[in-house]
């Protein structure tokens, strides 16, 4: 037990990640302390900036796994799929938080969990796709195979995404538009979104770097087991 | 075009007069050139910096153990694996192209027949694909020179593995391919098979064609083949030269 | 000659389906049987005023037709891998978007199949009028099976080398085509309930959209598809 708290010492060097946690802890006191509470729902007002951070992430977590898997398929770089893969990851995470932070929402401010509601059914069908893309990669063990199976289905998405959010828009009549705000609002929301998307590119770099640290590893270990002395030369 | 076949149950002696197309294994125009050839499936690798050249109408054998890498080096020079690094070119053109696609005739170890169907939609099938003109009276020769025609009609599924493994490599033959591979050809086949391969094989290489096969039969691969490549772990650990019986020496000087 | 030669290998691409599954019944006929307890199902519990039922039975005869018709989706490609037949399918001297087309085509009549039966069979256990608009029927019938075949051809060549590939490939597939069951349920619902109107056309667009990308995509993206 030389290194006894690897972790924690790989952390305190990471001055990216320190910047990074005090952009959220400064946007969670301007959502807290600065934002003006909201007349009629009063606190639980302040989800939305949560929820409006994170469905951002979303989104912009599907368009980046798509772009990187088209590249993928370009150039036949695993580097590509590493981004690919992080984006996504971190983009159903996203996805997730959304749909959990919308549904509480919509608890307080139409006493329901969950209607269907353009917005909440596309951001359903999307967190469907996502997972049945990480189902497939996950029964893939070959890394080129699995990048381009991702490749091709991170297509298939992106081009599926824009006719979701036309069915579900025209699915069921009326959609709320963004409400008028008081702009002291408008600008926590704005500095929320950012510090948030900071967070989400630095999660997809750190986990792009452990996916590549992870298929390196894998490769040395395969390539020390295959090159074995051969015994009759 | 086409190029009609003598039979080929009469057993073509290779002592009979060399015909014409045989001559042009000698201007040295590589059939196939694999460079620096490396491919892993999944994290193993499979084949490691493999540089091999493949002159027009040579027959070259590939032997090694299981696992040597034999057959994924046959699915590099064909096009069905796409190495990791490395290039392959047949006839001056990228496996992958599609003009280089119709010049090549591959049976892998799957037999790549579709058991529903009798060996006769099989192979018109596949002629059809590539696009052979008079296909049925085509088929129905080489049906006849192989003596299938009593079992050409029957679904796949009820052939026997020997006739479902000729069908096969005349399967790949069916269009005339300037290159034939084929893996294991004589794995599922009995005696009089192997004969049969043979005289095909002695055939295709009277023709100009190129041929490149694995094999485990080293007596088999001594016959038939100009050159044995031996591959072991994924890399190529011997050149020997093939053919020692006496009906070709005459090659081996030029 | 070039053309020609695609034209007519298309052809015998799709003949050759055809013959193997007229020989060999079990995919296509699966399908039509899960079609048919689908029907029974929803039509024994369906006990609603014809009113409200015309409201809900088109979104049920599209998720009948969809569910069942993955099974003919993921058999598409899964038939190649499953006879041997890949390496050679692959090899073939025809475009990959051509290959594609095959399948596609294939599909879409096998969807075609499954929606002659199914159609019927709601009618009859169900007692729903659908009978009286067949054209508009019909369009939006060939726009869905369009969509659903070529996005289906896609999935099943990704998922067709798969151990665990059919339960994978209606998973993916699903959520992939609700904007045709969505549209689809809901021009069957319009028009049922009263004239084309502008609303109809809306949904029409979509279903065309839908067809029109997953086409070109599938056809540009088949080349990766086919891939070792």
């Amino acid at each position: 037990m030389s290194r006894p708290w690897p972790v924690n010492a790989l952390m305190i060097k990471d001055p990216l990640g320190w910047m990074v946690f005090s952009l959220i802890l400064l946007s969670t006191w301007l959502v807290f302390f600065v934002a003006p509470t909201e007349a009629t729902m009063g606190d639980v007002q302040r989800i939305v900036y949560l929820h409006v951070a994170v469905a951002w992430g979303g989104l912009a977590g599907a368009s980046v796994m798509g772009c990187c898997g088209v590249a993928f398929l370009i150039h036949k770089k695993l580097a590509w799929d590493y981004w690919s893969q992080a984006a996504g990851e971190v983009g159903w995470l996203c996805a997730t938080l959304t749909l959990v932070s919308g549904s509480a929402w919509a608890h307080e401010a139409w006493g329901t969990w969950w209607t269907w509601e353009p917005r909440l059914t596309a951001s359903l069908v999307l967190w469907f796709i996502f997972a049945g893309i990480f189902l497939l990669r996950s029964a893939i063990d070959d890394p080129v195979r699995r990048a381009r199976v991702g490749g091709v289905l991170a297509l298939v998405g992106m081009s599926d995404i824009p006719l979701v959010i036309m069915a579900t828009r025209w699915f069921r009549g009326v959609h709320p538009v963004s409400p008028a705000m008081e702009p002291r609002m408008r600008w926590v929301l704005l500095v929320t979104v950012i510090c948030y998307t900071a967070l989400f590119a630095y999660l997809v770099m750190r986990r792009r770097r452990q996916l590549e640290g992870m298929e390196l590893a894998s490769q040395l270990e395969a390539s020390a087991w295959a090159t074995c002395p051969v015994p009759h030369h | 075009m086409l190029r009609s076949f003598p039979s080929v149950t009469s057993e073509a002696a290779p002592s009979s007069v060399p015909s014409g197309p045989r001559e042009s294994r000698l201007d040295g125009r590589p059939a196939v050139t694999a460079a620096n050839l490396s491919v892993a499936y999944g994290r193993v690798p499979v084949l490691r910096e493999i540089d091999l050249q493949v002159a027009a109408g040579e027959c070259v054998a590939l032997m090694g153990p299981n696992g040597a890498g034999k057959s994924t080096l046959l699915g590099c020079l064909v096009g069905v694996v796409r190495p990791a690094c490395g290039e392959v070119s047949l006839f001056g053109k990228n496996a992958r192209n599609r003009d280089a696609r119709r010049q090549v005739g591959f049976a892998g170890q799957e037999p790549g027949l579709y058991a529903e169907l009798s060996a006769r939609e099989n192979l018109i099938f596949s002629g059809r694909m590539y696009g052979v003109q008079n296909v049925n009276q085509h088929v129905s020769r080489l049906l006849e020179e192989s003596n299938l025609t009593s079992a050409a009609d029957r679904p796949v599924a009820q052939l026997s593995q020997g006739m479902r493994q000729r069908v096969a490599v005349l399967r790949a033959m069916v269009h005339q391919p300037q290159l034939v591979v084929l893996d294991e050809p004589s794995a599922r086949l009995d005696t009089a098979g192997k004969q049969w391969l043979a005289s095909l094989l002695t055939r295709c290489r009277d023709h100009g064609q190129t041929v490149c096969f694995a094999s485990h039969d080293v007596a088999q691969c001594r016959t038939l083949a100009d050159r044995i490549v031996q591959l072991d772990a994924g890399r190529i650990v011997a050149i020997d030269p093939g053919r020692v019986h006496d009906g070709d020496a005459w090659l081996r000087s030029a | 000659m070039q053309a020609r030669h695609a034209v007519q290998s298309l052809y015998w691409l799709i003949r050759k389906d055809l013959q193997r599954e007229m020989r060999a019944l079990h995919a296509w006929s699966s399908m039509l049987l899960l079609g048919l307890v689908l029907a029974f199902l929803v039509g024994s519990q369906l006990v609603l005023p014809p009113e409200q039922k015309a409201h809900v039975i088109g979104g049920l005869l599209w998720l009948a037709i969809f569910f069942a018709g993955s099974l003919a989706c993921e058999h598409s490609l899964a038939s190649e891998r499953d006879a041997g037949c890949w390496q050679a399918f692959a090899l073939y001297p025809v475009a990959p978007s051509l290959l594609f087309l095959s399948k596609v085509i294939t599909t879409n009549i096998a969807l075609a199949l499954l929606e002659l039966v199914l159609v019927p069979a709601f009618v009859v256990l169900s007692d729903v009028p659908l009978a009286p608009r067949p054209v508009p029927l019909l369009v939006v019938a060939l726009l869905g099976n369009l969509g659903v075949a070529a996005i289906g051809t896609i999935v099943s060549g990704l998922t067709a080398g798969l151990k665990q590939r059919s339960g994978l490939a209606v998973l993916l597939l699903l959520p992939l085509v609700i904007p045709v069951i969505l549209s689809a349920a809901e021009a069957t619902r319009l028009l049922l309930s009263g004239p084309l109107d502008s609303q109809w056309w809306t949904w029409i667009r979509l279903l065309s959209v839908f067809a029109a990308v997953f086409t070109v995509v599938g056809a540009l993206a088949f080349e990766y598809v086919l891939e070792e």
